[in-house]
């Protein structure tokens, strides 16, 4: 989908995602650096190299629940069937590699920090933005990309990523959304987990007829959206 | 001998992932390294593992003359072809 508004009824109307399989193309990118890349790290460089971001040397903050899990089960059957495992895979099985390849690709030094979180990512990696902001940087790169867990591991998780995705979200001081943490929780610790995609975060930054998203279960920490006539970023 | 330099270079294709480049694609007297082809160290330990499951060889990573095997797909084919084991 290219049009704003069909993003904002898909947000709004919480659509699920629609599946495509082809891998991203990723033309932006050097085909030798490219070709490390498999199909979820293709789909976040995607999003890198969109000429909307714009990337300009900003932090770069990768958020992903599980990485590339296809990649690591294979290469930890390989070692176990014949003791060797491929360099190439090795050199790019760390949850840092796509973005690693694509500041690699740009020669550019920015900083990365990589984070995987099984619960409240979203959550972990707002706080990461804020605190990189609050230290010094103008602007930062959030980056989330999750993919369905590959079979073997499906068995072990409660709510897997039902379709592969990618975003990215610029973050910079502003005044359109806050970020509070309650004293009392709203809610007591539940019984049901709560753990929302980082596909919430992506809803909620389209639909601004919602003006809280709450980020854990006992809803202390939440982002709220501040109200219209208060002002831009 | 040119048999054996395309199966290389097939296998340099493949086990590299180099989208779009042919066999015909590959100066067999180019570099392989740097410039040339432009693989890197990585790619090096990658052909290594490659060539001791296909050809039953074993190179060295520190040796110097791995270097010299390794210069391009004709220098590779040389050697594969004097100490093959399979």
């Amino acid at each position: 989908m290219a049009e704003p508004d069909r993003w904002q009824t898909w947000a709004r109307e919480e659509k699920p995602l629609v599946v495509h399989d082809e891998v991203a193309p990723v033309k932006a990118m050097p085909p030798l650096l490219r070709r490390r890349a498999q199909p979820l790290g293709r789909a976040a460089l995607e999003v890198l190299y969109a000429p909307s971001l714009d990337y300009a040397n900003q932090p770069i903050i990768f958020c992903s629940r599980y990485g590339e899990t296809g990649r690591c089960l294979n290469f930890l059957q390989t070692l176990a069937e014949e003791g060797k495992v491929s360099p190439q895979e090795f050199s790019v099985s760390v949850h840092n590699a796509t973005p690693g390849l694509f500041l690699i690709a740009k020669q550019c030094r920015a900083a990365v920090t990589a984070l995987a979180s099984e619960t409240q990512l979203a959550l972990s990696g707002i706080q990461e933005a804020l605190a990189q902001i609050a230290d010094g940087a103008p602007s930062v790169i959030l980056v989330f990309c999750e993919e369905p867990l590959t079979p073997l591991y499906r068995a072990f998780v409660e709510d897997d990523e039902p379709v592969g995705f990618a975003f990215a979200l610029e973050i910079a001081e502003g005044k359109d959304y806050q970020l509070v943490c309650d004293e009392v929780p709203t809610k007591a610790s539940t019984e049901t987990p709560f753990n929302p995609s980082a596909l919430s975060l992506l809803r909620f930054a389209l639909d601004e007829t919602r003006a809280v998203l709450p980020l854990t279960g006992a809803e202390d920490w939440k982002l709220l959206r501040a109200a219209p006539e208060a002002g831009h970023a | 001998m040119s048999e054996l330099t395309d199966e290389i270079k097939t296998l340099i294709i493949e086990t590299l992932n180099l989208e779009d480049v042919a066999v015909a694609d590959i100066d067999t007297d180019a570099p392989l390294f740097v410039d040339g082809l432009g693989l890197d160290s990585i790619d090096a330990l990658e052909l290594g593992v490659a060539l001791h499951k296909r050809y039953g060889l074993e190179l060295s990573a520190e040796a110097e003359e791995t270097r010299k095997y390794f210069a391009s797909v004709r220098t590779l084919a040389d050697y594969v072809g004097a100490h093959r084991a399979r």
